[in-house]
Formats: structure tokens, sequence, C-alpha cells
């Protein structure tokens, strides 16, 4: 029996006339890694910044394991394990690895779990420990990407939300880091949430792609499915043909 | 274009810088103790230990600013309303109602903790130049208002409090002596503040809202509420210290206590010795009692005044556009970061 | 029936005031909004350039015998050179956002500037006298001074002049196009790098052009800067950074509530209500009445 990990509900959003979001429903299992795609200002964006809370929708409710949070602010939907990372690589520039990892860690800590055992836990997870003293100036975009999961599944993680974590990186870079964060939904249980516009990048690792389509869902299913859909194809090349390279 | 008024924080020393190496300890064990036993020593004087208790006053004050600045990221431009009502509210105490000034000060305290939680929770919320902004608005509101009150404040001509000779309870003293080790104590206890906040959980958290608000709220952390219990903390703070500045000077007018110039150069101090930092401050604030003594020295033998204002304002200058992070950050960039966690 | 009568036409006599002061308020203000509009500068040293602007005056005044108001377009350009000065050696540096250290450095140049005027003027009061000053206009039952009348009109007429030149010339559309949106400035080929120099001066400019106009009736000191800088401060909040025309209005609005607050209150308190305002309107809406881009 799983529980849906996010429900998004007739989610509506409007910037003065312009509708970016326009009745988007669908269901996240528990345990699911689904990807999140379509061309650019489909409203991914929008929708990303709704669920993580940093935008209120116009219309429609956000459920969280069961639980109504869409007034819940963002800090609040992190410590209930709502985690997120940043299209650009947002980290604190003036701490070191382990300090970025320790604030979300401190903030989210479960009770009975010791900050400096999650810290070098979360550390060893992601490979970081050699990296753990330096400061993210000093790192490559491949390890600062690394420290920002860390950092977003630190104290308490069950919903993970990657906001086009492949962009800038190269070929080989990227499938490291899907390796990890398929480790981390297979050893943790973590759902994962991945927002991408570059179908390819996603179909080795996701078993569900939903795609997002002039501000609404058009197409729901697995890989190959979707990329014969010829709604997707269209939206995406304009031409009938497959998208799948 | 970017919306109106982001506040990115000057580049704070980094962090290692204020997690120094213990054997460091050492470096500031020295001066201490110079400074505790400076009126045994033959060569000195009065003036020379109440340019010392000058120095270690405004040093305080600039450790107070530099939680809410420094860690925090906050600019309180218009800090001196803490300093003012520090001053303002133990001397009318004293003056008028005999409260002395152990009671006076928390008294104080407290409304400035009521003022800062008023003021942060109408303007913490909004980008930074406009929480600077108000702070200067509401300094220099009340420095119109502290001339206008002229029965309770004294009116431009400021407030002296009654002498009543060497007195504890009084907090009072005919030489300056005591007031060093009064203002010995506030600046190592105030260091030991800001060690104590870069290494703990929510000073962690206070330099994540400083480097980047949006991020923060990604990790946890309560943005609004960092905010405004930092800058509670460092209203609380700055004071306390001002009961200290009210009894070793005696008075207080208007624009030493809310003034604007008065409230740039508390900030001067974290601002040239390193923002963010626990020995900021205190160098900072040691350097610029220095260079306006030879100032003032100097600038007496040509015959011009407010020359040390301008070797602050040439110092912040330089320390923006080349040494952003302060001395703190130019002596200890390669400094191995370590230390008791 | 008298008493009201009495107190309308003292409420009518400082609203009157208000208007007039409150122009020159505006074109004070102006400048500072304009650098904040095209470069994200908030130039805390704006009221040091209207403070040497003052100086000017008196030195024109005091010095040379001439009336400064004769001296309007030299004390424009003096202070535009000035101002040129601190773009290339200060504020260059922090074009596009209003960062905690271009704050600072503002504050840097404040205190170097102000201290120069002390050094080289001395910290006592000084007055310029112009044509009008000291006369007064009877104006049915209302006193007006001419100084202030006069100091109006060039307000006026300045602040329009800057709306001409922003909205007809190509120049002042290259610098909207610049506050608008930098990138698409620059790739329809806008250098914004000389546009914000000018326009920088301009702002500054109107800063020294607004002080000598002051000084007809308003003395100035090396501290001066520093107090006019609360009223200019709220003119642009409760008007609207970035909005030139808002800004002005910002301004009148300031000399009414002011000249008011004086005369039916009290005239030590006369900013209070100011304050408050800024503060209401830095909790509720920071960007004005016709500020540039909401959050």
């Amino acid at each position: 029996m799983t529980t849906a990990a996010l429900e998004v509900k007739g989610i509506a959003r409007n910037f003065g006339g312009v509708v970016a979001l326009r009745d988007v429903s669908f269901t996240v299992g528990e345990g699911e890694v689904v990807g999140l795609i379509g061309p650019n200002g489909a409203g991914k964006s929008t929708l990303f910044e709704i669920v993580s809370g940093n935008l209120s929708p116009s219309a429609g409710r956000i459920s969280y394991f069961g639980a109504d949070c869409t007034a819940m602010p963002t800090h609040l939907r992190r410590r209930a394990g709502m985690c997120r990372t940043f299209q650009k690589v947002r980290l604190f520039d003036s701490m070191t690895v382990a300090d970025n990892i320790r604030v979300a860690a401190s903030q989210c800590l479960p009770p009975g779990r010791a900050l400096h055992d999650e810290v070098a836990a979360i550390l060893a997870q992601l490979r970081l420990q050699a990296q753990a003293e330096r400061r993210p100036a000093e790192l490559t975009l491949a390890d600062r990407k690394r420290v920002e999961i860390g950092r977003a599944m630190a104290g308490h993680c069950r919903l993970l939300m990657l906001d086009e974590s492949m962009s800038g990186l190269t070929h080989e870079e990227a499938e490291h880091l899907i390796v990890e964060i398929l480790a981390l939904n297979r050893e943790r249980g973590i759902t994962v949430i991945v927002v991408e516009h570059v179908l390819s990048v996603l179909a080795a690792m996701v078993k569900r792609l939903i795609v997002l389509h002039n501000a609404t869902v058009v197409a729901d299913g697995t890989p190959s499915q979707v990329a014969h859909d010829p709604v997707v194809i269209e939206a995406y090349l304009g031409t009938k043909q497959s998208a799948l390279k | 274009m970017e919306a109106p008024a982001t506040m990115s924080a000057i580049p704070a020393a980094p962090a290692a810088a204020s997690r120094m190496p213990t054997r460091s300890l050492l470096y500031l064990f020295l001066p201490v103790v110079v400074v505790a036993i400076l009126p045994l020593l033959p060569f000195v004087n009065n003036y020379i230990i109440a340019a010392t208790v000058r120095a270690l006053i405004f040093i305080s004050l600039g450790q107070a600013w530099n939680i809410v600045a420094g860690i925090g990221g906050q600019l309180s431009l218009g800090h001196s309303v803490f300093l003012g009502l520090g001053c303002y509210t133990t001397g009318i105490l004293f003056n008028r109602y005999g409260v002395p000034p152990w009671i006076g000060g928390f008294i104080a305290m407290l409304l400035s903790l009521a003022v800062a939680l008023v003021m942060g929770s109408m303007t913490l919320r909004m980008r930074g130049v406009f929480f600077a902004l108000a702070t200067v608005a509401v300094s220099l509101a009340l420095v119109q208002l502290s001339r206008h009150f002229v029965d309770l404040t004294g009116g431009a001509d400021g407030l002296a409090l009654k002498f009543v000779g060497n007195s504890l309870w009084a907090m009072q003293s005919r030489t300056p002596a005591p007031f060093l080790y009064a203002a010995l104590a506030f600046v190592i206890v105030y260091y030991w503040i800001t060690r104590a906040l870069l290494t703990s959980s929510f000073g962690l958290a206070m330099q994540a809202v400083r480097d980047d608000e949006v991020a923060a709220a990604a990790a946890g952390v309560a943005v609004f509420r960092t905010k405004l219990l930092g800058f509670l903390l460092s209203a609380a703070m700055t004071s306390l210290a001002a009961v200290l500045y009210l009894q070793f000077y005696m008075a207080i007018d208007p624009e030493a206590a809310f003034g604007l110039s008065q409230a740039i150069q508390l900030q001067l101090p974290a601002l040239l010795g390193g923002l963010g930092t626990a020995l900021g401050p205190v160098i900072g604030g040691a350097l610029m009692i220095f260079l306006s003594e030879v100032t003032n020295w100097g600038s007496t033998k040509i015959g011009v005044e407010g020359l040390d204002i301008l070797v602050y304002g040439l110092m912040l200058l330089i320390v923006i556009l080349r040494a952003p992070s302060g001395i703190v950050g130019l002596v200890f960039k390669n400094a191995v970061s370590g230390g008791p966690r | 029936m008298a008493g009201i009568e009495a107190v309308l036409l003292l409420a009518l006599q400082a609203i009157l005031s208000g208007v007039l002061v409150g122009g020159v308020y505006g074109i004070l203000s102006v400048g500072l909004s304009l650098a904040f509009g095209v470069m994200r500068i908030v130039n805390f040293a704006h009221g040091e350039l209207v403070m040497y602007g003052m100086y000017a005056g008196v030195i024109a005044s005091r010095n040379f015998g001439i009336d400064p108001l004769l001296i309007l377009p030299l004390s424009f350009l003096l202070v535009a050179l000035v101002g040129v000065a601190q773009y290339q050696i200060v504020f260059r540096h922090f074009v596009g956002h209003a960062t905690l250290q271009q704050l600072l450095a503002a504050i840097g140049c404040a205190l170097v500037l102000q201290m120069i005027a002390q050094i080289i003027f001395g910290a006592d009061a000084r007055t310029a006298t112009s044509m009008f000053t000291g006369q007064y206009v009877v104006f049915g039952p209302f006193f007006l001074s001419q100084a202030q009348i006069v100091a109006f009109i060039v307000a006026v007429a300045a602040t329009l002049g800057v709306e001409l030149l922003l909205r007809a010339t190509t120049w002042g559309k290259a610098v909207r196009a610049v506050a608008d949106d930098l990138e698409a400035a620059e790739v329809v080929g806008v250098n914004s790098r000389i546009i914000n120099i000018g326009a920088f001066a301009l702002a500054c400019g109107l800063a020294g052009l607004a002080g000598t106009v002051l000084v007809t009736y308003f003395p100035t000191s090396p501290s001066v800067g520093f107090s006019l800088m609360p009223i200019i401060i709220i003119a642009t909040t409760i008007g609207g950074l970035g909005s030139i025309g808002g800004t002005f209005l910002g301004g009148i609005f300031c000399g009414i509530i002011q000249q008011v607050t004086a005369m039916m209150w009290n005239s030590a308190l006369q900013d209070v209500p100011l304050y408050v305002l800024l503060l209401l309107f830095i909790a509720f809406r920071p960007t004005g009445f016709f500020g540039v881009r909401s959050e």
C-alpha cells in the first residue's frame, strides 16, 4: 500500500493576464522517481516554485503524504521533508561544505539523532568527505551540485525535487549524478521528482514522465509511451517524429 | 534589471577566520593582559587610560552591531537608536527617579528590545535597503523627538548625569580605571558571544540567511524569525554597552545618542576589521581609535577639526573597494580552518 | 466662526508654503531617484552634492557679489563633474544592484565629501543672497517668500526639463531603455557604460542646481547634507524610487505635511509625521506611489 507522497490538485497560477498554469493535477506515489518535463515556457518553473512553497497558487491544493500543505511556508515544508535544489546552484558561499550541510541538518534534525552523526552520514553518502572543509568557490560544478543535494537531504527528506540538475554538466558527470540520485531513492526510499527540459537525460532515469505544455499536463506515462505520444512530439518538435533519439 | 535593492552581503571574512586555531587565543591573551595591568604601569596616566576606555566602549558597540550586520547580514544603518535609548533611559531614570544604572540599564534593554521588535517586524520582510532606511528614519526621528521634549531629555543640550562621587551603586567614578575593567569585560564577553554564535546552529542559520535567503528557507531556516532574533540580540547588546557609555561620559545629547554620524561610526570597527568575524570589530575598533588619536593630535597642530571623520571615510572606501573582508580577511586569508566543533 | 476661519487660513498658508518648499524637496530628490532608476545606485552622498551646490551659491554671492540664480548652470556643471569623479572612483563597481557594499561605499563618499567641505569652508552656517532673498509677496491674506517662489519655479522647470530630456531625446530614450532592461538595451547597441556616466552626471548636476537655489533661503553648513537626506529619502520612497515625476510629487507631499505640521502643531517636530509615513510606506508599500518595479 503506497501513500501518495505528493498530490497536486487543480493547481492554477496567473501573473496579471498571463496564465502560467491551468488545472494541473497529478499524483506521485511514495518511492517513485518521476520526471517533470516540458518545453520552455510550459510552466515547469512556476509549478516547481508552487510545490516548494516559494509561490502561492491562484487556485488548487497541494497534499504531502495526505496533509494539505498549500499554505505552508517553505521552511516548514523543508522540515517536513519536502526538499529541493535550484537550477543555478545556490550554496552558502561563506561556509564550508560541511557547514552548508550542517545548516540544513540542524534545522531539520529528527529527534534523537546527533547533529554530528547526521552531517557525517550525508557527507559519506555523497562522497564529499574529502571536500568537507572546502568552500563552494573551490569546487567543480558537479561537486557543488552534490553538496546542494546533500544540503537538500540533510536531517529529514522524503521528497526530493531537483530543478534542472543536469544543466552545465558533462555527459559523464550527469551520468554519475543520476546514479547517485537513483541510489538515494533505492537506499533511503526518497521520492524523487526531476524537472528537466531535455527528455533524453531523463529517459534512463525515470519510469514515469509527466509532460507539461502550455500551462497544463498533456501526457503522463512511461518514457516510451510519452516519447511516442503525438501531442508531446508536437510540443517539443513541432513535427511528428519520435522525441527519443 | 533586478527588482529594487537586493542586499547581498559583503563577502564576510572566511569563516575560517572566525574559527581560528586555538593557538591564536594567545594573540588575544596578551593584549587583554596589557590592558588589565595598564593602570599599574608607571608611564601610564589617566589620559591614556581614558583613551583605552573610549576604545573599548567603541569596540563593544561595534561588536554588538556586528551581530546583526556581520553575522546576520542585515544592514542596520541607524543602529544608534539603541545606543540612544540605552543612554537616555538609564540617564533619565537615574536623574529623575534615582534608579541605579544597574536596574535602569536593564529597563533600557527591555525598551530597546521592544523597539527592535516593532521595527523588525515591520521591515525585515522587505528587501535590505528598506530595512536600512527604516532604521535611519527611526534614529533621526528620535533625534528630533529628544530635542523637543526638553523637560524629559534636556533638549538639544542633552542630559548630564548627577555626579555622586565614587559609587558602585551609581556606577560612577572619579578616575577612569574602574571603567577600564568594565569595558574590558564587555569586550571579552561580547567576543565570546560572537564566537559562540558563529559556531552555533542559530549562528549558522543567520549566516545562511545572510548569504542567500531563498536557499536558507529551502534548507529549513525560518528566515524572518532568524533575522528578527539577530536584530533583537544586537539591539540588547548595544543598549547594554550604552549604559557603560553613559556612565563613562556622564552626559548624552541627541546627536551623540541617535545621530547619523554616530550610527555610522559604530559600524566602522566591524567594517574595517572584518565583518562577521569575532576578532574583526576588536582590531577595527582599536585601529580606528588609534588613527583618531593620531589625526586629532595632528589636526590640532594644523588647526583643523573633523580630520578623523575624513580618515574614517577614506578607510571605509578603501576597505570596500580593495579589502571587503576587512583586515581579518586580509591577514587570515590563508588560515587553516579547524578549531573546536 | 472667526476661529475656524483663522485656522483655515493658517492651514492654507501652510499648504502654500508647503508646496513651494516641497517643490524644492522634489528637485533635491529627483537626482537620487534617477540614479536609482537607471543604475540601482542609492547615492547616500547625494546630500553632500547638494551641499556643494549650496556652497557654490554662497561663494558666488559672498565672494563675487553675483546672484546665485545666475550661476545655476555653472553649479550644475561643477557638481556634475564631482559626480563623475565619484562614479569613476567608487560607484561604477556597484552598478546594477543596491548592495550593502554600495551603500557603505556611498556612506564613505559622504563622509569624505563632508569633511573636505568642513576643512575648506569651516563648520559655520553660511547663507547666500539672491535678489529675492528675504522678500515677500503678499497674496491675499498670505505671505509667501519670493525666494521660495523662484526656487519652486526653478524646481518645476528643472524637473520638466529632465522629463523632457528622458522622453523626447534619443539620449533620454537610451537612458530609459537601460533603466528598464539593461540586457535588451545592450542588445540594440546602447553603450550602457556611457549612459550610466551621463545619467549619474545628470543626477548629480541636479543636486548641485537644487542646492544653489536652496541656499537663497536656507543656510548651508558642512553637515547640511546629512540633515537633508531624511527628507530626500522620504520624498523618494513615498513618491517612488525611479520615477522622476513621482519623486517630485513626493517632495511636494513632504513639503505640505512638514509645513502643516510645523504651523499647526510644532515646528520642532515637523519631520516626525514624515518619519512615521516613511516607516509605513516601507512596511506596506516600499515602491511608493509611482515607484518602479514592485516585488
